[in-house]
């Protein structure tokens, strides 16, 4: 636990902290139509000490690559969303320069704009992708019955702690350094490089506190990096960029909004037959990573449950709204929240309780998930499902609340206060899909020094110091040294190795893998060649993970962690607030390097999970207004809520250890939503929940 | 224009544009980075200071208010007794805030405390609903104030006798 006097007498953490005398701050100007060809940008009558840039002033390529799709620096012939940037305005005075780019007159030809996103568009269809498995719709034919439900996830922010930011200055005559909280500053040196038409050896990329980003700093800060560069080009002065919050909010990425179909075909007893899942994501004005996202959410997409005739389709719609992809798990939260919602219909029209429908239907260990992959684990060897079920009380509660919505809907009364239970099973999948890490090749170096002094080198970005101490302490388990000893360099792109992005939870499975990968090495040779050793290891694609990217076959992951969540709420009938009395989570996610970490962790993720699942709503994206209230948008709003009980099940030394830090946000919203269906006897099928939402379902069904 | 105020501690004398912000003063005139630029509306909370004692956001208390003020920001209050506190608190709840928030939840912690060493659970969720941040988990902030309220106590009772 590092002190936090120590935290507090550090002063420069975070780019807004940066001040250089003679540094000159940056400004974006934004297009002001969602989808337009520009004609003209004219600026105002500019003092002396400012200067307009447009994307004309792009000295190299005017683009950002992420991982195989383009995003334009500056528009220059085209807007695809209201906000996209279109030039910077460069000078000493913050103030002024805002004041200067309501001024800047541009000139538009209106182009037909999508704002609304319609799961059908086929015109603006991205990506589309397809995998079948058995015979689905034969046996849908076959099916006793058929239960169908569409299921809608919402954007969600990030809520980073610093607005997106950069700072450059030159460091030596030709040579740059770029401050930058990204989440992969190896990715800011290539966008940067590529920008300024400079080789990449001339740019050096220092990270900053990028604090818990959810991946909302995966490839934003690239862009960023880039406006402050060509703006540092132009002047040759130190340059500042840093976002208000509110244009931040505004204009940065969010989590994808979704429609998910499920059509499941079941036998006479209730058991699966036949799913097919129809994924539709909006990837708002650029489908950035979208392949990636598609491919885990048809992986996750039929749930933990064994079915041998699947047909999933995955397509990517694109809209003039903001760029909306990647937050925690790539698109694998709404894959689960539209499964379970729609399991506990499935268990509710077979006339099932959920925990006997889940006992009969889900995975088990040795069985072949819908990849072809054998299931490698399940939540009943380990005693996970019997643990969450008799903690929570689940089988004695669901009929207990059961028979009571059934009295309500008999006297008519769905509006008066009802309790609910629900119940989730998820997993996560760690690190990139198959050949993904090969591709991205991540490396680590360890070096021990005399006097038993050990260096990290990484550029991975810990989201919190759980990582970096349960990286310390393997270095400090495996060299037998004294943590205190221990040092993780800071990362500069110019002393430590490429890490690859620091997203699913790879911190945690690749990269403390390398670590230990590195301090075996240096174990090895460690009385027979003389200090300081250095080892660097780069990872490479397990022989376990086979995994066919295009079929989508194989196991996708080199291993995947489980959980299982049970909700409890009760609703209040005069204000249509939901309270909640319990929540419960049970994780195997192999061996717990430091289970105090792991249970903080898992914590916060439930916070994010309710907070996507009952609160955060973003409803300015797509009314086009400018003015956003924060109150509607208060991540600490579910902050009143009972001790959330959580436990560890397959914990052993031979087990590796498994990503988590996303399991919780996928397993609550739905055993948040089955809870809230429960308690007021409507088919709840979109998040967030808030309670506007819950009167409308009362309402329009009265 | 210019104002003389009392900033942890120390007169100070300052020019600056009367509607400059208290938040951008302090970090451009001071450096004193403590109190962060959040979202400048006075609703995330993140630009916390004590304005003579009490709570308040310096992203909302522009330069012409603070004529004769006094202002104590985190940089100063950590060499507080009150701050030990809550440093003892926070550590013994395993609290692990990030940078930008910690500076905030520090003297929401210590503001909430000088007006209730027992707050009821209602207390604490209406004294941290002020501060916005993903960082850390609610539990250890509350865990934290209740470990910082017996210290206060102790520390208060050792005095007394």
């Amino acid at each position: 636990m590092r002190s936090i006097r120590k935290m507090l007498t550090h002063t420069t953490h975070f780019i807004s902290d940066i001040y250089e005398r003679n540094m000159l701050y940056c400004y974006t100007v934004r297009a002001q139509q969602p989808s337009a060809a520009i004609v003209s940008i004219t600026p105002p009558e500019l003092p002396e000490h400012c200067r307009f840039l447009t994307a004309r002033d792009i000295p190299g390529r005017n683009r950002v690559m992420v991982l195989g799709e383009l995003v334009p620096v500056l528009a220059d012939l085209e807007t695809h969303y209201a906000g996209e940037p279109i030039g910077l305005l460069v000078g000493p005075v913050l103030r002024e320069l805002m004041e200067l780019a309501t001024r800047v007159e541009v000139q538009y030809e209106p182009l037909p704009a999508v704002q609304q996103f319609h799961p059908d568009d086929a015109e603006h269809l991205q990506t589309d992708f397809v995998k079948t498995v058995g015979a689905p719709e034969q046996a849908m034919r076959a099916a006793f019955q058929v239960v169908e439900g569409e299921y809608q996830t919402e954007a969600q922010e990030h809520l980073y702690s610093e607005p997106q930011a950069a700072f450059v200055q030159a460091e030596d005559p030709d040579r740059i350094a770029i401050y930058s909280a990204s989440q992969w500053p190896f990715h800011v040196r290539e966008a940067v490089s590529t920008v300024l038409k400079i080789p990449q050896k001339r740019c050096v990329v220092r990270a900053t506190d990028a604090g818990v980003a959810l991946d909302g700093k995966l490839w934003y800060p690239s862009l960023v990096a880039a406006h402050a560069a060509i703006a540092h080009r132009a002047t040759g002065r130190p340059i500042k960029l840093v976002y208000t919050r509110e244009e931040d909010f505004l204009n940065s990425t969010k989590r994808a909004p979704s429609h998910i179909k499920h059509v499941t075909g079941l036998d006479r007893d209730g058991n699966l037959m036949a799913m097919q899942v129809t994924i539709t994501l909006n990837t708002g004005a650029y489908p950035l990573l979208s392949d990636e996202m598609l491919k885990r959410m048809m992986v996750a997409a039929c749930g933990l449950y064994n079915c041998r005739n699947v047909r999933i389709r995955a397509r990517a719609v694109r809209t003039n709204l903001t760029p909306m992809n990647a937050f925690a798990g790539f698109g694998t939260a709404q894959a689960f929240f539209a499964v379970e919602a729609h399991a506990a219909r499935i268990s509710e029209v077979a006339q099932v309780p959920p925990q006997i429908w889940k006992e009969f239907n889900l995975l088990r260990k040795g069985q072949t998930t819908i990849t072809g992959g054998p299931a490698k684990n399940d939540l009943f060897a380990c005693g996970a499902w019997d643990w969450i079920l008799s903690q929570s009380d689940f089988a004695r509660k669901h009929a207990a609340f059961e028979l009571q919505k059934k009295r309500r809907i008999i006297q008519e009364d769905l509006r008066a206060s009802a309790r609910g239970i629900g119940v989730a099973v998820v997993s996560q999948g760690s690190g990139f899909l198959g050949r993904g890490e090969e591709i991205l090749g991540a490396a680590v170096a360890v070096r021990l020094e005399e006097s038993d002094r050990a260096v990290i080198r990484s550029s991975a970005i810990p989201e919190d110091r759980g990582i970096q101490q349960i990286w310390m302490q393997t270095v400090a388990r495996i060299l037998t040294v004294d943590e205190a000893k221990i040092e993780i360099a800071p990362v500069d792109t110019d002393t430590v190795p490429d890490s690859g992005p620091s997203t699913l939870s790879r911190n945690l499975t690749v990269i403390t893998h390398l670590i230990e990968s590195c301090c075996n090495a240096i174990k090895r040779r460690r009385f027979r060649s003389p200090l300081p050793i250095e080892v660097r290891r780069v990872s490479k694609l397990s022989r376990k993970a086979a995994w066919h990217n295009e079929r989508l076959e194989g196991s996708p992951f080199s291993g995947e962690s489980r959980a299982a969540a049970v909700v409890e709420v009760e609703g209040d009938a005069a204000t249509f607030e939901t309270n909640i009395r319990g929540i419960w989570l049970a994780v195997d996610a192999g061996r717990i390097l430091n289970p105090e970490q792991a249970r903080k962790t898992l914590e916060m993720g439930v916070f994010q999970g309710l907070g996507w699942a009952a609160s955060e709503t973003l409803s300015y994206l797509t009314s086009g207004e400018s003015w956003i209230d924060y109150k509607s948008y208060h991540p600490g709003r579910l902050m009143r809520h009972p001790k959330i009980e959580i436990e560890f099940f397959g914990d052993n030394s031979r087990a590796a250890p498994q990503g988590i830090t996303e399991i919780a946000i996928s397993a609550i919203p739905a055993a948040y939503v089955n809870a809230i269906t429960q308690a007021t006897g409507r088919y709840l099928d979109r998040i967030p929940a808030t309670p506007e939402l819950v009167y409308e379902y009362l309402e329009d069904d009265e | 224009m210019t104002v003389e105020f009392n900033l942890n501690g120390k007169a100070v004398q300052v020019s600056a544009a009367s509607e400059s912000l208290l938040v951008d003063l302090l970090r451009r005139e001071f450096g004193l980075s403590g109190a962060r630029p959040g979202c400048m509306r006075g609703q995330c909370g993140n630009c916390a200071v004590l304005l003579g004692g009490s709570l308040t956001r310096s992203c909302l208390l522009p330069v012409f208010r603070l004529e004769g003020c006094e202002i104590v920001t985190i940089e100063g209050f950590v060499h507080s007794k009150e701050f030990t506190d809550i440093e003892y608190g926070f550590e013994r709840a395993g609290m692990d805030p990030c940078r930008f928030c910690i500076s905030s939840k520090i003297l929401v912690a210590h503001s909430l405390l000088l007006t209730e060493l027992e707050p009821s659970d209602l207390d604490i969720e209406r004294a941290t609903s002020g501060v916005w941040c993903r960082c850390t988990s609610y539990s250890s902030f509350v865990n934290g104030i209740r470990h910082a309220a017996k210290a206060r106590k102790r520390r208060y009772n050792e005095r007394n006798f």
